[in-house]
């Protein structure tokens, strides 16, 4: 026999009235009225820029701190010439600063918010590993009620899935159950918010009189997009929170080969006469169509706080098919 | 070489056919129950069906999830000479008001589930509207299973092993009065039916002292012994193995040795041969239920003795991938689960350390049908889940424990069994120490709220076994 490497924690009975016994498992609380402000978990690691931002931090103290000397000279002067104008540019300037805190403030917060979709990601990835670290399961488990606390719109999918939560055989599968409950909904809603996008762009990329122009527009839609997925899943970033959700997406996009994909894809698609009898202009808008597909599935995966694991991950093919479909139909 | 080796293949094949013929309408899988004596194969079986007939708690089974499936009803079951699942008694038991768990099963029974659901496929869907699974299972005293290794062997084979085994405890100790009494009687002698009688009495009373709670002792042939159902008495139950001696032969049909072998061979075509063919050789999808805790509960031998029964009883199947020559070639089980069952008695989070367990225990088996083609997984679940989380603390350490309420009392406790070994190999030899996994009632008011059976991954299972029929 091998020797115990280590105290083997030996069996014990208490009776329910035994001071030992902690009073309930711990549920996470389930009410909306817990009044937590959501904080992230992780602070966003320290970026380092090196002296490109050095130089650019100098450059915007240099750009506010001149902005707001002017502003500081304007008022004086204003106060001056009269005290009337002096109030209104006093006022004026105290509303830009105010403005600029709430933006700033909203920006950091969808930041923080995207950051804290991904840690309870990581988190979930850690129970799907071992369903016994029952600290990740609880945290992960209390994070994603506080998420989606909020959120009038999934008040029924939740109260649906807190009565059957108990059910569930371990973290995993509260988990899975959470997915199929919860998140399922949501994955329709962001699905279909893709395939809107995709045909859109598509008709429009078609019919665009100029290719600047439906850069632009393409551009803007894939923007809208990707918010529209964020908002869905709880991220609700700010413009900045959007633009560095597009960076992630692409770079995705891009490790995944996805990007080049969409031409032989849209040939296969159309059948290969096809494409070549279409206009170019139906065939670029195809392939915009589908770039909104990618963009939409990998923003998918980026802002949904679980993996796919019970649910069946958006298959590009699938939607992308649907789409070509309804642009025959159109056009 | 007997005939009936050559016609019974015959036979199924012939089976096979009509069931397909019968399967252009109506897709029909036979689901094996497979588990000893005690693993739960009734409970199993009770609250598969009240589950998928009440599909409110079965959230991880696809076709459940996305709303495909439409309902399950029992239907008069293709075997008319089979007695009927006695279902409605067993779910009673188990929702009673004092609720217990279904007496030890004492005969065959089967029945047929049958479930209309909408395929996924939009071709489908189109073509057939909904459709009917037909689930058929059958449940049998775990005992007779431990018989289907006997078709394979010959009386003095089978004389030898038994005795081989006895050599070591606990089997010695419990097998010591009748290996004395078989020991003192000439094989080559003439056959005395009272001596037959004693010598088989014996025999019994030993295999009953290694099935009980002390022993806890698993390979225990013929389990007809044990659970005679209705051949109580009959000849082809009343022999038993003779001590093995080298030299002489044992001819003569007259002879002490004569008369067992034919009894023996008797009780193999009689009893055995049968209830494989009706029951087991036609088999698609298997699910092997095995109860590792109270195993581990009575000891190291104990669960080497479960690992040696386990791997000679799954050899008796027929794992492999289906092929489109199936009705040439027989069925294949495609699918073979292996469950650790009730493992709401553990703290959830121990439940992959008990599905580890039992592959490591049943590893061999395992392998042979993953690579004969079978798909193989292995889990831990509770059919019907009679405990609930809770936590205590102990020296200051956080205990994740279970509550419920245990078989013998009648007040709930909370209890922490201890830690499962990490495997096998680490079992201690002194676990009575180690390990207290108590028995726990059915919980109160179990499915009152008109969903099924509280469980532990029934849905996982279902969806491992008949999920990609429900497609």
């Amino acid at each position: 026999m091998t020797t115990a490497t280590r105290p083997k924690r030996g069996p014990v009975v208490f009776r329910p009235d035994d001071p030992a016994v902690v009073p309930a498992p711990p549920q996470p609380q389930d009410e909306s009225g817990t009044g937590a402000e959501v904080t992230p978990i992780v602070a966003p690691p320290p970026r380092r820029r090196g002296l490109l931002g050095l130089l650019a931090a100098a450059v915007a103290g240099l750009v506010v701190l001149g902005f707001g000397y002017d502003t500081a000279l304007l008022v004086a002067a204003l106060f001056d010439d009269s005290i009337a104008l002096g109030t209104i540019g006093a006022a004026l300037a105290a509303v830009v600063a105010v403005t600029l805190l709430v933006l700033t403030v909203r920006e950091v917060r969808g930041f923080l918010r995207l950051r804290h979709i991904d840690d309870i990601r990581r988190l979930a990835e850690r129970v799907h590993a071992d369903a016994a670290d029952r600290a990740a399961a609880d945290r992960a488990m209390a994070e994603l009620d506080r998420l989606y606390a909020g959120r009038p719109d999934l008040d029924w999918v939740r109260a649906r899935f807190n009565e059957r939560r108990a059910d569930a055989a371990d973290a995993r599968d509260r988990l899975a159950l959470f997915e199929q409950e919860v998140l399922r909904p949501l994955d329709a809603r962001a699905q279909q918010a893709i395939g809107r996008t995709a045909q859109a762009t598509a008709v429009f990329t078609a019919i665009s009189p100029f290719v600047a122009l439906d850069i632009l527009i393409t551009s803007w839609r894939n923007l809208g997009l990707l918010r529209e997925i964020a908002a869905c899943y709880g991220g609700r970033p700010g413009l900045a929170g959007s633009l560095s959700l597009m960076r992630r997406v692409l770079v995705n996009l891009a490790l995944a080969g996805g990007l080049q994909a969409g031409d032989s894809f849209a040939h296969d698609m159309l059948g290969g006469g096809m494409a070549a009898r279409v206009s170019t202009r139906l065939g670029e808008g195809v392939v915009n169509g589908l770039l909104s597909v990618r963009v939409g599935v990998a923003a998918m995966k980026l802002c949904r706080p679980l993996p796919f694991d019970r649910a069946p991950e958006p298959n590009v093919r699938d939607m992308a098919a649907h789409i070509v479909n309804e642009l025959r139909k159109r056009l | 070489m007997k005939l009936t080796d050559f016609t019974d293949p015959i036979g199924r094949v012939f089976d096979d056919m009509v069931e397909t013929a019968e399967g252009l309408f109506e897709t029909t899988v036979r689901l094996g129950v497979t588990g000893l004596s005690g693993a739960g194969k009734t409970v199993f079986i009770t609250s598969l069906v009240h589950n998928l007939m009440r599909p409110g708690r079965l959230p991880l089974l696809d076709a459940v999830a996305d709303e495909r499936f439409e309902a399950a009803i029992l239907r008069p079951q293709p075997d008319p000479g089979v007695p009927r699942f006695d279902y409605e008694s067993h779910i009673a038991a188990v929702q009673a008001n004092a609720p217990h768990w279904p007496e030890s099963t004492r005969r065959i029974s089967q029945l047929r589930l049958s479930i209309r659901y909408q395929p996924r496929s939009f071709v489908r869907r189109q073509l057939y509207g909904s459709t009917t699974l037909n689930l058929d299972i059958v449940d049998y005293p775990g005992e007779w299973l431990l018989d289907l290794p006997l078709l394979g062997r010959r009386f003095a084979d089978w004389s030898r092993e038994v005795f081989e085994m006895c050599e070591h405890e606990p089997r010695r100790r419990l097998s010591a009065p009748w290996r004395e009494y078989a020991g003192s009687l000439s094989p080559d002698g003439p056959a005395d039916e009272l001596t037959v009688q004693r010598c088989a009495a014996l025999y019994t009373d030993y295999l009953r002292a290694a099935r009980a709670d002390g022993a806890r002792l698993s390979r225990l042939q013929p389990g007809r012994f044990l659970m005679p159902g209705d051949l109580d008495g009959s000849p082809a139950l009343t022999f038993s193995p003779l001590p093995p001696s080298d030299g002489h032969r044992h001819g003569g049909r007259h002879t002490l040795w004569g008369l067992m072998e034919s009894r023996f061979e008797a009780y193999k075509d009689v009893v055995v041969r049968p209830f494989f063919r009706d029951h087991f050789a036609r088999l698609d999808r298997q699910v092997v239920l095995v109860d590792v805790l109270r195993t581990l509960n009575a000891g190291p031998a104990s669960v080497a003795d479960l690992r040696a029964a386990m791997a000679e009883l799954l050899d008796c199947f027929r794992p492999g991938r289906a092929s489109w020559l199936w009705p040439l070639l027989g069925r294949r089980i495609d699918r073979v689960l292996f469950a650790a069952t009730k493992a709401d008695h553990v703290p959830p989070g121990q439940h992959d350390r008990l599905a580890e367990l039992v592959g490591g225990l049943l590893f061999d088996p395992m392998n042979r049908a993953a690579f004969l083609g079978a798909e193989v997984e292995t889990m831990a679940l509770a059919a019907v889940r009679a405990t609930r989380e809770a936590r205590a603390r102990r020296d200051g350490e956080a205990l994740d424990c279970v509550e419920g309420v245990p078989t013998d009392g009648d007040a709930a406790v909370i209890a922490f069994p201890g830690e499962l070994p990490a495997s096998f190999a680490e079992i201690d030899p002194d676990a009575a120490e180690a390990y207290n996994f108590m028995t726990f009632r059915p919980p109160a008011g179990a499915g009152r709220d008109g969903r099924g059976l509280p469980h532990v991954r029934l849905d996982r299972a279902l969806q491992f076994l008949i999920g990609d029929l429900l497609e």
